[in-house]
């Protein structure tokens, strides 16, 4: 017992001396983020192994824009994710950086920090699988790990960052994920008309509010329709319970009969899920064409136009499609007012928001 | 350097007891609980439903269900004279066998089973989804698409497949039905009896809710036309909802 007592006391005493001889080496401190969530909004669930703080935000934005982050340092995330179109790809398919292109439209970045899952299709299911692909992907970054975070390291303005961020001045590959992670949990759009209205501070036009109503309301002829009342039946996929326009679920929403990218069925390997696709939030929509997963209607009147059609069966199309009873049949004045409403969700803050923008410029 | 060692050792031998208490106290708690689990199952003519399974109902239109997702609430388990809160609500997606709920429960004999299907009315209308932490299956997230917010409050359940109405045997199931019901006047509570159990020292017990889903489609006598009625949100076609409400909740079975 003597020899253990006497154990004790050695490592006590070495402690005392360890942690008295570095009293000038403070590790960091980490600033929490002061994240604020807007009106109606749930709350935004944080890893615990990834707390948002004011210094790994910082981080993910120089990274987020860092084109070191591609084989040949030509891309940043932000090349196809560009902030006037709503953090996506004007493009139907974003170009790669040896020009191969790919076969899905480029997801616009907008509440990324309340969606469940992440890609068309939902292989990702935390922000941090998500950031992770693109940079290793042979038709998109097609960067290496090892020399990414040789080059990072090398740097100068990185090591620092990484030491605020983490306490460490290594450049990791966790460490860059979980900071891009967090600069796109900041980016919050809750500023546009439709939220404004919400909290009193803007009247919708008698258009927008036609427009708003077509958007809740049931659609087709009452006569083919059971409940039918020739509303745009936009809320079903697209409601706004979480503010996000989205339910984040997987559809069907009658674009082909068959299928050359089976979406959701490829993650699943469900043939039931063969031909669809994560519901697209429509914040921003105004912005964020071409529109669909393959980015096939350059335009938004193409968009309702399709819906007013009723889709093209297949075996897996979703319930709420009309193809069987002539589609929405909605007047060219609902249409119009559709529109109107669906702009109601542009927020021009959220875009020009200083706080996204490229810090390396 | 006699006295440190010896506050020492003492110190050591408190510590020694107090996790050797502890343990033994961890242990006698688990001890008392026994593990209930009740588990949902939909059925077809007493075949367990799958979704890659076609059945053909009484008017000849041949039926896959893709979707039940349904509320759970208010589920007690007693035995007559007590009943225990097993869970307030559960959002449950009953194809694919994975249905249940699994708590532990403290000792006790237990024969009787009630819940609500849907969501009582207290907790249905007039609630903020967002004040829920998103693992709560009220909370916008947790109710994974199950929330009307501009409506009626929650969806009970929805009943999503697909049809083929011409009822010949290769055809592909083209027409669709969305049964999407939830309303106050549509919030149904079931009570059963089941073969008495006893919940004791760490033993497990199964209860099977079987949901017949045969008798949803058809009712007693009373078969949904899917040419016809093959759609309903409920508003704009209340009397589809409520009929189709009525035939669930009547399809439910706990084998005693």
């Amino acid at each position: 017992m003597k020899s253990v007592c006497a154990t004790f006391l050695f490592l006590g005493i070495v402690a005392f001396f360890v942690t008295c001889t570095h009293p000038h080496e403070e590790a960091p401190v980490q600033t929490p983020y002061p994240l604020v969530i807007p009106p109606f909004f749930p709350p935004m669930d944080i890893p615990a192994t990834n707390p948002l703080t004011v210094e790994g935000v910082n981080l993910g934005r120089y990274l987020f824009w860092e084109k070191k982050l591609s084989g040949n340092n030509t891309m940043s995330c932000g090349t196809c994710h560009m902030p006037d179109h709503g953090f996506s790809d004007s493009a139907r398919y974003s170009t790669g950086i040896f020009g191969d292109v790919g076969n899905r439209q480029a997801m616009p970045l907008i509440n990324m920090g309340w969606s469940t899952t992440y890609f068309w299709d939902g292989r990702s299911v935390t922000l941090e699988q998500q950031v992770s692909e693109p940079i290793t992907n042979p038709i998109e970054m097609a960067e290496n790990w090892e020399t990414a975070l040789v080059e990072l390291a090398n740097n100068p303005i990185y090591p620092p960052l990484f030491y605020k961020a983490f306490g460490s001045t290594e450049v990791t590959k966790e460490g860059v994920v979980k900071a891009i992670a967090s600069f796109m949990r900041t980016m919050i759009s809750a500023n546009s008309k439709f939220d404004k209205q919400r909290i009193g501070q803007y009247v919708f036009t008698p258009s927008e509010f036609n427009g708003y109503t077509l958007f809740l309301t049931e659609g087709g002829s009452p006569d083919q329709v059971p409940g039918g009342s020739f509303g745009a039946d936009c809320f079903h996929c697209h409601g706004f319970g979480a503010m996000q326009f989205s339910d984040y679920l997987f559809h069907n929403n009658g674009l082909d009969a068959s299928f050359t990218d089976l979406g959701r069925g490829a993650i699943s390997g469900s043939i039931f899920d063969n031909g669809k696709f994560k519901t697209p939030t429509l914040r921003n929509i105004e912005l964020t064409g071409p529109y669909m997963h393959d980015g096939r209607f350059t335009t938004l009147e193409q968009v309702i136009e399709h819906y007013n059609s009723g889709g093209v069966p297949s075996e897996t199309i979703d319930p709420f499609m009309k193809f069987t009873t002539g589609g929405l049949q909605l007047s060219e004045q609902s249409k119009a007012d559709l529109m109107a409403f669906l702009k109601c969700l542009t927020d021009t803050s959220f875009i020009h928001n200083p706080a996204f923008s490229d810090p390396h410029e | 350097m006699q006295v440190i060692q010896s506050t020492v050792y003492k110190f050591l031998v408190l510590v020694l007891i107090a996790i050797v208490f502890n343990s033994c106290r961890d242990q006698a708690q688990n001890a008392t609980c026994g593990q209930v689990t009740i588990k949902f199952i939909p059925v077809w003519n007493g075949q367990v439903v799958t979704i890659d399974s076609i059945y053909t109902n009484s008017l000849n239109q041949r039926i896959r269900f893709e979707n039940i997702t349904t509320y759970f609430s208010s589920i007690y388990i007693g035995n007559g004279i007590d009943s225990i809160l097993f869970s307030q609500v559960e959002l449950l997606q009953l194809l694919g066998g994975q249905a249940t709920v699994t708590k532990n429960m403290e000792p006790g004999t237990y024969s009787k089973l009630s819940f609500g299907l849907g969501i009582p009315p207290e907790l249905n209308k007039n609630v903020d989804p967002s004040v829920y932490p998103n693992a709560s299956p009220l909370s916008v997230q947790g109710s994974n698409g199950m929330f009307w917010y501009w409506n009626t409050g929650y969806i009970f359940f929805k009943l999503d497949g697909r049809a083929d109405l011409t009822g010949t045997s290769n055809a592909p199931l083209l027409n669709t039905f969305a049964f999407h019901c939830g309303d106050d006047p549509l919030y149904r509570e079931r009570a059963f009896s089941f073969a008495t159990i006893h919940s004791e020292d760490l033993t497990s017990h199964e209860i099977t809710v079987y949901v017949d889903m045969q008798l949803l489609m058809e009712g007693d006598n009373d078969p949904i036309d899917l040419s016809t009625d093959y759609f309903t949100h409920t508003t704009g076609n209340f009397a589809l909802a409520e009929r189709v409400t009525n035939h669930f909740a009547n399809a439910f079975n706990v084998v005693p």
